[in-house]
């Protein structure tokens, strides 16, 4: 019997699109609500942060992508519609938990796990190889996955994750227990499979990881949406008025501050409310004095962000924050 | 589509059947305990035959004996007598080990019957029986050898039954081997129940099940590992049933003299039709079991009850051999839990009327159906359940949703 390629072109997903979309979704187990009127998409050729503290409701957000979990409410589409066993093989899901058998041998595992996705044996062996030597796990093919260290399993997740070529990629915690030269590798391959236009859903602790990979993000807490949108729209937005800057000249003259700082690399100016860096720009390349080597907004980074609206959460909770080019609901429709 | 399903279904069912197979475990098990039986049968039957054919002295006070050496040229008695003057040599080579009794007639036997039987401990039951009878034909040597004959040997009884079964009592073999082959079903049953039990509290708890159900609905994934670990135990069971088939028939070959062997071809259709729902029952019942509970700990409360339900009958086997048409033995029939092993007895040693039939096969298989109905149900609800108690309410909440 031949197997379905369902990788195969037949739909024009692969034309920009949304991956995933979520619309006013919301889940709850007995008295609690999990997740609460969650709106979101995901395109092609992108990778999306899922943010959030812990038992903030992503890993129910991404059960429902994936339809392990039915809403209550709202609606999930995966590839332009619900979820089918056909879409399944075109979806790629690393849980946070890794659930490999670990009495098993790592070659037998990843083959079984990459039929299941409807590749063939020869097949799965190729493309395992590849992985298993590019991953540097290949001289550890025929151990039992419980001989394995936490790095090498979870390496060895992360080839079942990808084996099958998925268009959907859903990620959780995926540079968990990996060493910095390992951490680079599986983001580059990410980064490589953004490239090849796959969507990524990636969710992780690692702020860093984010700001660096990520175009877009959304920060759920207590099952809500909190925070929606570009990356750095989301910085830009909470950057505030300070600047950086860098040169020669008596930058604390300029009387448009409320605030000058030398520091290390130069002047952190804090500019009173009313006045855009801008204004700031044009003011120091006016003054004949100053001679400016570097100007720049100060942007906060992620896990700062993170803290501030996890903390500010009762608030927040009340009027979502919308940043770039998404809704106050972060739909991405920009209603 | 359809068929894209049932491959995954298969894909399962073929992963854990091979999975579990190449176990040691599993391979120890089930040749292991064959091998085993049949080997401590063998030991024993020849320490007993070491025994039994050891000799056994005989000192013959009364003088009215045949000398041992005569009678054992005319009689099949197996420990060779060997004559002694005294007691005293007779019992050295007892405590020498040379001797397994020593037999001692009082000079006054003709009127006082009076032997003693010296032994250390381990003598063979069987000699005392072979002793009566060579004082028997002893004391009747030279009377009428017609009348010998009739007293050495059993009567030829014809039994004349005055119910419908006019049939004469089928032997003990055929009483216990259906038993056995019931017993081995059950073992095989509640084997790969352990294994399908083990696999979901197992994937359960380390998650192996979120990823599986990414790739497949939980169906899918449910049914491949029931056909693949039914797979196991069928493949146990064929295995013990093949080699007890094997053990009976050498044992048959080696008593000439024991009566045919003679199955009634109901033992086939009851196999199939009951012991193969049985099965799917137990199978369907320890899934939802899984589901519902968080490690092996709770889960082996569920399987004592159900491994109770089914063991049941086996403890008053005895009962329902003697009175295989009591109303017990009806019950048990009618019993889901029961009725495969009690009709497989029942079927080889009397007439079950087929109304009994009817309803049993009804009532099992009815009762898998609404198994696999509320297997289905606490599919979703349990899947996901990590390390959190089992609520009584929710899910008797969820059945009825």
């Amino acid at each position: 019997m031949p197997i379905t390629d369902y990788r195969k072109p037949d739909t024009d997903y692969r034309k920009p699109m949304n991956i995933v979309e979520i619309d006013r979704v919301s889940k709850t187990f007995g008295q609690t609500q999990a997740v609460r009127d969650v709106s979101l998409h995901v395109a092609a050729g992108e990778i999306f942060g899922l943010l959030g503290p812990n038992g903030a409701g992503k890993t129910t957000t991404i059960r429902l992508m994936l339809d392990i979990l039915k809403p209550d409410n709202g609606r999930i589409a995966v590839f332009g519609g619900p979820m089918t066993e056909a879409k399944k093989d075109r979806v790629g899901y690393l849980p946070e938990e890794r659930g490999l058998y670990s009495d098993q041998k790592l070659l037998d595992v990843i083959l079984y796990l990459a039929s299941l996705k409807g590749l063939s044996r020869r097949e799965a062996k190729t493309r395992a190889e590849g992985y298993l030597k590019q991953l540097d796990l290949w001289d550890h093919r025929d151990k039992k996955l419980s001989l394995l260290s936490r790095g090498m399993h979870q390496k060895a997740q992360f080839i079942v994750t990808v084996l099958h070529n998925p268009d959907l990629l859903i990620v959780d915690e995926p540079f968990s227990g990996l060493d910095p030269v390992n951490t680079n590798l599986i983001r580059q391959m990410l980064l490589d499979f953004k490239a090849a236009g796959k969507a990524i859903i990636m969710s992780t602790h690692q702020m860093h990881q984010v700001e660096a990979m990520c175009d877009r993000m959304a920060l759920v807490h207590q099952g809500q949406v909190v925070l929606n949108g570009a990356v750095m729209a989301v910085r830009r937005q909470f950057a505030g008025n300070t600047i950086s800057v860098s040169g020669h000249g008596p930058f604390e003259q300029i009387p448009l501050m409320a605030e000058a700082q030398l520091t290390r690399n130069g002047w952190r100016l804090t500019l009173p409310d009313g006045v855009s860096p801008q204004q700031l720009l044009r003011q120091l390349t006016a003054h004949g004095g100053l001679q400016v080597e570097h100007f720049s907004l100060v942007m906060p980074s992620l896990e700062e962000i993170f803290v501030k609206v996890v903390g500010e959460a009762p608030n927040l909770l009340a009027n979502d924050i919308s940043v770039g080019d998404v809704s106050a609901n972060g739909d991405g429709s920009g209603a | 589509m359809e068929m894209a399903l049932v491959r995954k279904a298969l894909l399962v069912a073929n992963y854990e059947f091979w999975r579990h197979v190449k176990r040691r475990g599993f391979i120890f098990s089930v040749l292991g305990l064959p091998f085993l039986g049949a080997g401590l049968m063998l030991v024993t039957i020849v320490l007993i035959l070491a025994i039994a054919n050891q000799p056994v002295g005989i000192i013959d006070y009364s003088q009215q004996l045949l000398p041992p050496e005569n009678y054992s040229e005319q009689s099949p008695f197996r420990a060779p007598l060997r004559p002694y003057a005294d007691e005293s040599l007779a019992l050295v080579d007892l405590e020498l080990g040379n001797l397994q009794g020593v037999v001692v007639v009082s000079a006054n036997y003709l009127d006082s019957g009076q032997i003693a039987i010296y032994h250390r401990g381990s003598y063979f039951d069987g000699f005392v029986t072979e002793l009566q009878l060579y004082l028997r034909t002893s004391l009747l040597a030279g009377s009428e050898t017609a009348v010998q004959r009739q007293l050495n040997r059993p009567p030829a009884t014809r039994f004349v039954s005055l119910t419908e079964t006019a049939e004469p009592s089928p032997p003990l073999i055929t009483y216990m081997l259906p038993f056995g082959v019931g017993l081995i079903f059950i073992l095989g049953i509640f084997t790969s129940a352990g294994y399908l039990i083990q696999a979901v509290v197992d994937e359960k708890e380390n998650r192996t099940m979120e990823i599986m159900v990414t790739s497949m609905t939980p169906l899918q994934l449910i049914s491949g590992k029931i056909i693949g670990l039914t797979s196991v135990g069928l493949l146990q069971i064929g295995i013990w049933t093949g080699m007890l088939l094997v053990g009976v028939r050498f044992i048959l070959l080696a008593m000439p003299e024991a009566p045919p062997l003679t199955i009634s071809p109901l033992f086939g259709l009851i196999i199939i039709g009951w012991f193969i729902p049985f099965y799917l029952l137990i199978a369907t019942l320890m899934v939802a079991l899984g589901l519902s509970v968080t490690n092996m700990g709770e889960a082996q409360q569920g399987v004592g009850v159900i491994t109770m339900m089914t063991l049941f009958p086996t403890y008053l086997a005895v009962l329902i051999l003697a009175h295989p048409n009591s109303s017990m033995a009806v019950a048990f029939t009618l019993f889901p839990f029961s009725s495969a092993v009690t009709l497989l007895v029942r079927s080889q040693i009397t007439v079950v009327p087929p109304a009994q039939y009817v309803a049993s096969w009804l009532l099992l298989t009815g009762t898998l159906l609404l198994a696999i109905w509320a297997a289905s149900r606490l599919l979703q609800y349990g899947l996901l359940r990590y390390q959190q108690p089992l609520k009584w309410r929710s899910l008797l909440a969820r059945l009825a949703r």
